[in-house]
């Protein structure tokens, strides 16, 4: 290790090589893993650094984890044990932000809160989706973990905005990939074979991205955000369901009636009143005139009063601002990107999730069999949901706040994500940004030509094996660590 | 829980949301001294039920105990929607909406007329 930290040192100076103490916030994230030691950690600041970097690495055989904020909740970001940790956050350069063709070409350190400073500062009418996690985590790490935001009901999750990037192979060498492989505009896949497809959701085992161009769209001049309380979760569906097929809503975000708890402070929910709310849904319109956002609002009441129809109880319509004067607290939800303190800075420090994407067929379904494990194990239902991409499909996660310090805890949690998991599998829900604990027994019914054809590219691309091996790593059928071990 | 605190709510992680509301609220304008001594002078419960949500608020001793249910025998009872009355929360009158049937009180109406301040957003 002596040998590669010199090496390293030289390359890119001292300052920007970490080892010893230094390395333990790199050691453990938010979720139930138990923490794993990296042997040594790299402040990348270019793409040619990078290029040299991975070259020393496969010459020195170092397992590789690449890092921005390290907020991933599948112990994606943590490292291999040993191994070399490339730290991104330094790498944040916006190189150009196209306003008539929408989109900004960044970096992989580039946050959420700086590319929106970045858009008010330089006036550009452009707007973005955003996750739910905190503002400064990383644009391109939840392109390529293909996560989703508050525009994911009208544009798709987050792989679907790549525009094009540049990527260092293990190698070393720097791919073009999406139309900018040949155009000077990268304006999207383009009429190529989707080479894009190589990174995303293949959680930095083929290579590292260095540029991408994400997609930015139109910013309406007229907003409304609005929550309505549905006091049934499958009324909360059947509005997600009937507002994503109509050109009614930017967005459609369900929330829980433990996470809304969660907001007046109330760390772990126990009991829900059988007489309150069992759902929050928040919905964004806009508009580009007035009367826009004003039809879209006539056209949101109407469908709320025809599920009202059917039997489904709910509270009217309230404007965000309206929340926001009963308890500040609500203006968590009034700007995104958002820092949710009661998830992701609570007295245990531990957050963890299912987050599975599905066929809102079949969220009704999954939803009573999640419910059930969560409060088995001791959980409360904390759930955060979302119809995706006109309806085509949705996103339902099932979140658990724990005390990290607690193995017992850490145990329960494990338990629970792997029940909820095999219970998403077995309704056709797959787990997205996919821990390795979930591969595990996503290994038993994913398809072995798939398989097969993941471990041929891969080895292809990365002979020596080094880039992130902790991830996509198939278990032998019948052989799954996920039970036994934490 | 401060000893000191002016709102309790009784076992918050069973509370309902109305009661998590209202708590927050009476807790915000307890900062201000008028509050807080309107709140020294109240004393009894009052039944608050929204929708299909029902807590109590006791007062004495300078402080408000916010609990699930209804107790027995409260001094006055105040039902409504959610919607009407987060409306008097927010600064609308009580007047209208007692008129148009959206809202009912029973029980002792000068003490619901003195909580109503503490219960403005």
């Amino acid at each position: 290790m002596q040998e590669v930290m010199k090496r390293f040192t030289d390359l890119l100076g001292a300052e920007r090589v970490l080892s010893g103490d230094a390395l333990e916030p790199y050691r453990s994230d938010y979720t139930e893993e138990d923490p794993r030691d990296p042997g040594v950690v790299v402040m990348a600041k270019t793409t040619e650094e990078i290029q040299a970097i991975v070259k020393i690495a496969n010459e020195d055989q170092l397992p590789v984890a690449v890092r921005v904020s390290g907020s991933n909740v599948g112990a994606l970001a943590m490292p291999p044990q040993g191994g070399l940790v490339i730290d991104l956050s330094q790498m944040n350069r916006i190189h150009d932000v196209n306003v008539e063709d929408m989109y900004a070409i960044i970096e992989p350190g580039v946050t959420w809160e700086q590319l929106k400073a970045h858009l008010a500062e330089h006036e550009i009418p452009l707007r973005m989706g955003y996750p739910l996690s905190p503002p400064d985590t990383s644009i391109v790490a939840n392109c390529l973990l293909d996560g989703l935001g508050n525009l994911s009901m009208r544009y798709g999750s987050m792989a679907d905005w790549m525009g094009g990037l540049e990527a260092v192979l293990p190698d070393g060498r720097l791919l073009k990939a999406g139309a900018n492989a040949a155009s000077d505009i990268w304006f999207g896949n383009g009429p190529l074979p989707h080479l894009m497809g190589l990174f995303a959701n293949w959680q930095g085992t083929t290579g590292i991205v260095t540029r991408l161009a994400f997609q930015l769209w139109p910013t309406p001049a007229y907003r409304q955000r609005l929550f309505v309380l549905m006091y049934d979760r499958n009324g909360a569906f059947a509005a997600m369901k009937a507002l994503s097929r109509r050109p009614v809503c930017d967005d459609i975000g369900g929330l829980s009636w433990p996470t809304g708890k969660m907001l007046f402070d109330v760390n772990r929910p126990t009991e829900r009143d059988p007489a309150e709310p069992e759902f929050f849904l928040y919905l964004d319109l806009s508009g580009s005139t007035e009367r826009e956002l004003q039809l879209r609002r006539e056209l949101l009441d109407e469908l709320l009063g025809e599920l009202e129809g059917e039997g489904y109880k709910m509270e009217a319509p309230m404007d965000i601002n309206t929340l926001v004067r009963l308890n500040p607290k609500f203006g968590k939800f009034s700007d995104f990107p958002t820092r949710l303190e009661f998830l992701v800075d609570t007295p245990g420090g531990g957050l963890s999730w299912v987050g599975t994407y599905g066929p809102l067929s079949r969220f009704e379904k999954y939803a009573d069999v999640g419910w059930a494990i969560m409060e088995k194990h001791g959980f409360p239902p904390a759930v955060v949901s979302r119809p995706m991409k006109g309806g085509h499909f949705g996103v339902l996660r099932y979140l658990s706040v724990f005390d990290k310090s607690d193995p017992e805890e850490r145990k329960k949690v494990r338990a629970m994500n792997l029940e909820l998991s095999r219970a998403g599998y077995e309704l056709g829900f797959l787990t997205y940004k996919t821990p390795a604990w979930a591969v595990d027994i996503l290994t038993e019914r994913l398809d072995p030509v798939f398989q097969d054809v993941m471990r041929r590219i891969r080895a292809e691309l990365d002979p020596g094996g080094i880039m992130a091996p902790h991830c996509w790593a198939f278990s032998t059928p019948g052989a799954s660590r996920a039970e036994g071990t934490p | 829980m401060a000893d000191d605190a002016r709102v309790v709510i009784d076992d918050p992680p069973t509370m309902n949301l109305l009661g998590l509301l209202l708590g927050s609220i009476i807790e915000r304008q307890a900062e201000t001294e008028a509050s807080r001594k309107r709140l020294d002078k109240l004393k009894g419960a009052l039944v608050v039920e929204a929708g299909q949500m029902v807590i109590s608020m006791t007062f004495a001793g300078g402080r408000v105990i916010i609990s699930r249910g209804a107790v027995d025998k409260p001094r006055a009872r105040v039902m409504g929607t959610m919607q009407s009355l987060m409306g008097i929360s927010l600064g609308g009158g009580m007047v209208g909406p007692w008129l148009a049937g959206h809202i009912k009180t029973q029980g002792n109406l000068f003490m619901l007329l003195r909580v109503l301040p503490l219960m403005r957003a």
